[in-house]
């Protein structure tokens, strides 16, 4: 079987990555992509957990949660998605830039 | 409603005496600007003259020694605390409500002649509605609060009324002084309430009065500093040394208010609030003898400022103040039905003589111009009884009454309070006397004087004015003549025990309000009413002060009725000759009112505003503008010039902060959670 530990690690990996993503890029989309890669390393550890460390003594349903939840944030995540790129797209028609510091009409 | 129907308690009733002037207030306040001067002095007078039924009415109902108390609300209330928002018509504030109603409904109606050529009439009926609703209110209140409600209320009218021609700015000052005046007083009878409130726990009539029994072995140091604190507001009110400067100042307003509030009711309001306290009073030896020999001080000292005053409501105005120190004189000791009486005759008197020398001004002012000085000066007055003979009856029956001439009113009272004081037979009793005695010459010289120089001798003014000068209208001079017959008869409730009227009405009607105190008193104290009378001390003391009244103001009349006499008189005043004419002294002294407001320039006004103007700049512009305000404003924008730094705008800024923020937080909880 899989160690367990190398999955968390890919995903702490991809996690990190995400971070980084958002922290250093400009761009809108690659905002809204390196989201995505956050949100997935959080489904690669919920998966994980679940497979690994849920009691079979928990039920059904109790043993399955963190399956479960992953599928409810990736239905979440694609919800974001849509809305995330609809508003980048009106952004983009009315200032014609998806640069995240060019964002600044609420300063002084 | 059936309340308001039920002739066996018209306690219900007692409402519309007071509300009635205040919807004539509200009614010439609102609306005054769209009103005629015959609509807007119709509903005013109107509203004082229905107050004055419906209080006759109700006065009717208390005779048989009912006391009438309306119904209320608690205004305040907190915990043993209560004062309620009542009205009490008892024997004492009766009385007041039918003075106050009664003369404010003929002044009221003077007032529509009076006023009919100034243009604001309906403010001036506003006010005058107002003042007469306060006024009421300060005598029907049930408490100390309700009386003091009113007597800030009055306070304020009065200062409205003084001020009523703000144009001119001596009017506008000299509203501020009585106002001014006036609040030193009810700082000294705020005082005297809160005293009197934390060792009683009550301000209303009915809870001290239940301690009436047990205030004579309470501590009578906290009672004297109760009732002298008391004595400093009603010295306000009713001018008494050393707050009086006010009153002579407050014959700036139009005549008929100086014959309302400052002659006929407003400014008896501290002998009302003494009067009505008589039951603390009684046990205040040291505040009483104070209070005694103030009121003797005062009548002297304005009667013979009085002697020398040219200008005609100037001398009316010193008469009051010596007039109200002789209530105070009676007050202090120990005889407050006296000082009552005095009181209710003095209104009729005084109201008459103020309205008849308006009278006089309205009928010069007509050729000689409005606000003109000349117009109330009695040296450029004369022989006016041929023009205006109404006026001069009247009003010399007024100077009768006033001077204390045997049979009318004013000797009555007057008489009674002279007796009261020779009658303690002590030093204090003694020196009262004297100042009384002294005081009385001095109002018997000026009353007629002022007739003298008025209505007869020669015309010495302008002669167009004289040609001009004519009897004043029919609303005028009713109300002359109707309170001329008051002044003659109003003293017919009281006769002296002399005379063999051994229970007088008035004296009788009073005696349920001081029964109280009367009762606490040990036998043999000074304040307790005797029973026997001296009939013998007292024909001397008649015969004393008649001859004193009759003859001072034959002589008085005399002098200043001949053309020659006056000549002469001038030597007295001045010296000199030519160019190089001096006023003597004495003369100038008391024309000069004694210096007495140029002493309060210097000691007391200056030194304030020299202090003021330190505050000004140091505490106001210093502390307050530059330290305190823009400081505050200086700091919150540095501050914030600082926290502002932190908002870049940029999300990546944010994340940032929260991804080490993060970090940190991860590190610590992982530091922790390890040991």
């Amino acid at each position: 079987m899989l160690d367990p530990r190398l999955i968390l690690f890919f995903a702490a990996v991809l996690f990190s990555a995400g971070v980084y993503g958002v922290l250093s890029r400009r761009h809108l989309i690659m905002l809204l992509m390196s989201l995505e890669l956050m949100l997935n390393a959080i489904n690669i550890m919920l998966v994980t957990f679940s497979r690994y460390w849920a009691g079979r003594s928990a039920g059904l349903v109790g043993a399955h949660s963190g399956q479960f939840f992953t599928l409810m944030v990736m239905a979440v995540a694609a919800a974001e998605v849509g809305i995330g790129l609809a508003i980048i797209v009106a952004i983009y028609r009315r200032k014609h830039t998806a640069d995240a510091d060019a964002m600044t009409d609420l300063k002084n | 409603m059936s309340d308001l129907f039920n002739y066996q308690n018209p306690a219900a009733l007692i409402w519309a005496v007071p509300l009635l002037p205040l919807l004539g207030f509200l009614i010439n306040g609102l609306f005054g600007k769209r009103l005629s001067l015959a609509s807007s002095g119709g509903v005013a007078s109107a509203s004082v003259v229905g107050s004055f039924i419906i209080a006759a009415s109700i006065f009717i109902y208390t005779l048989p020694n009912h006391d009438v108390v309306s119904n209320g609300y608690i205004w305040m209330g907190t915990g043993g605390f209560e004062i309620g928002f009542r009205l009490l018509v008892d024997h004492l504030s009766g009385l007041y409500m039918l003075i106050i109603t009664g003369v404010a409904s003929l002044i009221h109606i003077y007032s529509v002649g009076y006023m009919s050529h100034d243009e604001s009439y309906a403010r001036y009926f506003a006010y005058l509605n107002l003042f007469v609703f306060s006024m009421l209110m300060l005598v029907l209140g049930d408490s100390l609060v309700t009386l003091f409600l009113g007597w800030e209320g009055v306070g304020l009218c009065s200062y409205l009324l003084i001020g009523f021609w703000f144009k001119d700015r001596k009017n506008a000052i000299a509203g501020k002084k009585a106002f001014i005046a006036n609040r030193v007083g009810d700082f000294g009878f705020m005082i005297g309430m809160f005293l009197l409130f934390w060792h009683f726990g009550s301000l209303s009539y009915s809870g001290l009065i239940s301690h009436a029994a047990d205030m004579a072995s309470t501590d009578t140091t906290l009672l004297n500093a109760a009732c002298i604190c008391l004595f400093v507001g009603a010295a306000g009110k009713s001018a008494q040394i050393p707050l009086y400067v006010w009153l002579p100042d407050a014959m700036a307003g139009p005549t008929p208010v100086s014959a309302l509030i400052h002659a006929a009711t407003m400014v008896t309001a501290g002998i009302y609030m003494v009067a009505r306290l008589n039951f603390v009073f009684v046990h205040a030896e040291v505040a009483m003898e104070l209070i005694a020999l103030i009121g003797g001080a005062t009548a002297l000292f304005a009667g013979t400022i009085g002697l020398v005053q040219r200008d005609i409501k100037k001398v009316l105005a010193y008469s009051t103040v010596s007039q109200l120190g002789f209530m105070f004189m009676a007050v202090g000791l120990g005889a407050f039905h006296v000082a009552v009486f005095h009181v209710f005759t003095h209104a009729f008197f005084k109201a008459l003589l103020f309205l008849g020398s308006g009278s006089v001004i309205h009928s010069l002012e007509h050729s000689l111009g409005h606000g003109n000085p000349d117009s109330q000066d009695m040296w450029k007055m004369g022989g006016l009884k041929e023009k205006m003979p109404i006026t001069m009856a009247t009003m010399t029956i007024g100077a009768l009454a006033l001077s204390g001439v045997p049979l009318f009113s004013g000797f009555f009272s007057k008489d009674a309070i002279l007796f009261t004081a020779f009658h303690r037979g002590d030093v204090l009793g003694y020196l009262i006397y004297g100042l009384g005695v002294a005081a009385a010459i001095c109002t018997a010289f000026y009353s007629f004087r002022l007739i003298g120089l008025t209505f007869f001798g020669k015309w010495r003014g302008d002669e167009h004015a004289y040609a001009h000068a004519d009897e004043s209208p029919r609303s005028m001079t009713t109300p002359l003549i109707i309170l001329s017959l008051f002044a003659i008869g109003a003293g017919y409730l009281w006769l002296p025990p002399a005379f063999g009227v051994h229970h007088p009405p008035f004296a009788e009607w009073l005696a349920p309000t001081w029964a109280a105190a009367q009762a606490a008193l040990p036998d043999g104290n000074h304040f307790k009413f005797t029973t026997e009378h001296d009939v013998g001390a007292e024909w001397v003391n008649i015969i004393i002060s008649s001859v004193i009244a009759v003859g001072v103001s034959v002589f008085a009349f005399m002098v200043y009725s001949k053309p020659e006499a006056l000549g002469k008189l001038k030597k007295l005043a001045f010296s000199g000759e030519g160019d190089e004419v001096r006023m003597k002294p004495l003369y100038k002294l008391l024309l000069n009112k004694y210096y007495v407001d140029e002493i309060y320039e210097k000691t007391i006004i200056g030194p304030i505003r020299i202090a003021s103007d330190v505050l000004f700049v140091v505490v106001d512009v210093i502390v307050i503008d530059l330290v305190c305000v823009n400081g505050t404003a200086m700091l919150v924008k540095a501050s914030s010039d600082l926290g502002r730094r932190l908002q870049t705008g940029y999300v990546r800024h944010y994340l940032y902060a929260f991804a080490v923020g993060m970090v940190i937080l991860s590190g610590l909880f992982l530091l922790i959670a390890n040991q």
